[in-house]
């Protein structure tokens, strides 16, 4: 009775109890469009990371990730990289020969992570043609090409076709230099790549780092994989590291463990947004609620005269402002999930601050996406909202007299 | 056998002030089962207040009321409502029915409260929706009803829970003749068929007329108790 009596209750007032609802609705709205915002935005740059830099797994020897001597090289890199071709759920894997360079021309020199790169297997894990802004991807005729950003080509003062030279440590430890020729100018958005990262064709390095040609076969300092399924990435390094004892294999989230960082900080950053939200809301509802049960004082008093237990009283005005919330949050839930719907499919365009977007290495085109944790989420907070605001209007009502309160009118 | 014993009832509002007011002073009154009671007296005599004590809705300051051998005064805040609720019928004088329930449920309410079975409570209020002429209006809201029908539904209410005593506030004064008469045509004949106690507080002499006994307050004092 005291439910069917709060629900009619809140239809006594139509146009009060709508704009409440739809005050509540838009509330679920904006939450559930931020969150999925903020998760579009994590996905992109964690997808971005693992695109442009990470993979979803890496594999090094524990030494080479100690100290990336060029000397601690993957032994068996050719049985791990056939193993992979024929496991499932392996999307795509390759093989790179890594060297910290000084990248001279003749105007200056600066610091270079070189990459010799196979780049048929390459595009499979990591691609880089889309970011080319010149020449193209090892493709040409160009002896000894290398690829670098126009941020180092700007650094250098180069442009495409400038020769390089490129000095580094070789395999008996002696400093070895071998001449490059620039083939292309990429620009991936990514500092990380950008700023300090150029890639040749690994033949071309492994000639000069190991003239006598004895690793030719295993000369590999690193293994990129890219797996169907991102949430296989822990299951398949375990194994991996099981079935090679002498490898560490890495996931995305070990080799950039600020992924983690920037999710918890978005996390926080989501719960704060629904915390701001849900504190208007419920300011908002109080101040209904208070005025729905001052104006009905009289009533409460006529309530309580006819034998209705305070208690009764409170749960009704709870139950009322509960059904208040529990109606719009249907609607905003499904308006939500509308509006997150049609925004993943166009996309959200934050190109006009890409440049300060860049820096953080986000893309400036965000796909929201539905975040099944923040319903629970916001159901629970919903809930809270809907209780603490309807806690004060309920302790007003039973703390009248209904003797004044029946004197009231 | 005796419904309601007052003993010595007093009630002074704005008591540690400097302008106390009193309101009742010591009244000492002894109602039977079954009566058809009017008190009566001129605006401020102290007939609301006294009718609230009895009914438990204000305490005395000093005095006793006596409900069915049971001392109000001992009872607290929630046991009151619960006495209240298991015992007084309440008629207002502006009806004060539930707005958002039909007649059916203004009238079940009561019933509803004290946790009587959903078929007892069906077959009372058909029975009471009879008694008061409503069979038309079983599904109406106050809002569609007139004022006399609006009385009877709380008549009906105040009946539903089978009280010790009926406590009426000026129940006619927001009735036409027509209504009031029906009204009280009606609240005698429950009387004297089914020995329900009534107590009118009125200013209305159409009520005067119909009561069997009638209480005067003058001061808060009792200046004369009548039997017609």
């Amino acid at each position: 009775m005291i439910a069917s009596l709060a629900w009619r209750n809140i239809w006594r007032n139509k146009t009060r109890s709508l704009v409440v609802i739809t005050a509540i609705a838009l509330g679920i709205v904006s939450a559930l469009v931020l969150d999925s915002f903020y998760l579009g935005m994590v996905k992109t740059f964690i997808k971005d990371s693992i695109n442009k830099t990470t993979a979803h797994i890496q594999i090094h020897t524990p030494a080479f990730l100690e100290d990336e001597d060029v000397r601690y090289v993957l032994t068996r890199s050719d049985l791990i990289l056939a193993d992979l071709d024929s496991m499932a759920g392996v999307q795509a894997s390759t093989s790179r020969v890594i060297v910290n360079a000084m990248m001279s021309t003749s105007r200056t020199s600066l610091s270079l992570k070189v990459k010799g790169v196979d780049p048929q297997r390459e595009t499979g894990v990591s691609d880089l043609r889309p970011y080319l802004v010149e020449g193209d991807y090892f493709e040409g005729e160009m002896r000894n090409p290398i690829l670098i950003s126009t941020l180092v080509a700007e650094k250098a003062d180069i442009r495409m076709g400038a020769k390089v030279v490129l000095t580094f440590q070789d395999m008996t430890g002696e400093i070895t230099s071998g001449l490059f020729r620039v083939s292309g100018l990429f620009d991936t958005g990514s500092d990380i790549v950008d700023q300090s990262m150029g890639f040749v064709a690994k033949e071309d390095l492994i000639r000069t780092i190991d003239p006598t040609g004895h690793h030719e076969e295993n000369f590999d300092h690193e293994i990129a994989i890219l797996l169907d399924d991102i949430n296989a990435v822990t299951p398949m390094a375990d194994r991996l590291n099981k079935s090679y004892p002498d490898i560490k294999a890495e996931t995305y989230r070990e080799i950039s463990p600020e992924l983690d960082l920037y999710e918890s900080q978005i996390d926080t950053m989501t719960w704060f947004y629904f915390l701001i939200i849900m504190a208007a809301l419920i300011f908002g509802i109080i101040n209904t609620m208070l005025m729905a049960v001052l104006e009905r004082y009289k009533e409460f008093g006529v309530l309580m005269s006819l034998g209705m237990a305070r208690i009764k009283l409170f749960v009704m005005v709870i139950l009322e402002t509960l059904s208040l919330c529990l109606t719009a949050a249907p609607i905003g839930i499904l308006l939500g999930l509308l509006v997150i719907y049609i925004l993943s499919r166009t996309g959200i365009d934050l190109s006009m601050w890409s440049e300060f977007l860049e820096q953080y290495g986000m893309a400036s085109m965000i796909y929201p996406e539905i975040n099944p944790t923040s319903f629970r989420r916001l159901i629970i907070a919903i809930v809270i909202t809907a209780i603490l605001a309807a806690i004060y209007p309920a302790w007003k009502a039973i703390r009248l007299n209904p003797l004044d309160a029946i004197r009231k009118i | 056998m005796t419904v309601i014993e007052t003993k010595d009832l007093v009630k002074i509002y704005n008591e540690n002030t400097s302008f106390p007011v009193k309101a009742v002073c010591e009244v000492d009154i002894t109602i039977e089962e079954g009566e058809f009671i009017a008190v009566i007296g001129p605006s401020g005599s102290g007939k609301s207040t006294l009718l609230n004590m009895i009914g438990g809705l204000d305490r005395p300051t000093s005095g006793t009321v006596i409900v069915g051998g049971q001392d109000l005064s001992e009872l607290n805040d929630s046991e009151l409502i619960k006495f209240r609720k298991m015992n007084i019928g309440f008629v207002f004088q502006s009806f004060n029915l539930i707005p958002v329930l039909t007649t059916e449920e203004n009238i079940e309410f009561v019933m509803n409260l004290q946790g009587v079975p959903k078929d007892r409570r069906k077959s009372r209020t058909m029975e009471l929706i009879r008694q008061v002429g409503l069979e038309d209006k079983v599904n109406k809201r106050p809002s569609e009803l007139s004022g006399g029908q609006q009385q009877r539904v709380a008549v009906a209410r105040a009946l539903a829970p089978k009280p010790k005593f009926i406590l009426a506030d000026e129940p006619t004064a927001n009735l036409d003749s027509k209504s009031a008469f029906a009204l009280l045509d009606m609240m005698a004949t429950l009387n004297k068929e089914e020995r329900i106690t009534f107590i009118f507080s009125t200013h209305d002499q159409r009520v005067i007329d119909r009561a069997k006994r009638v209480i005067t307050l003058v001061d808060g004092s009792v200046e004369s108790d009548v039997v017609q």
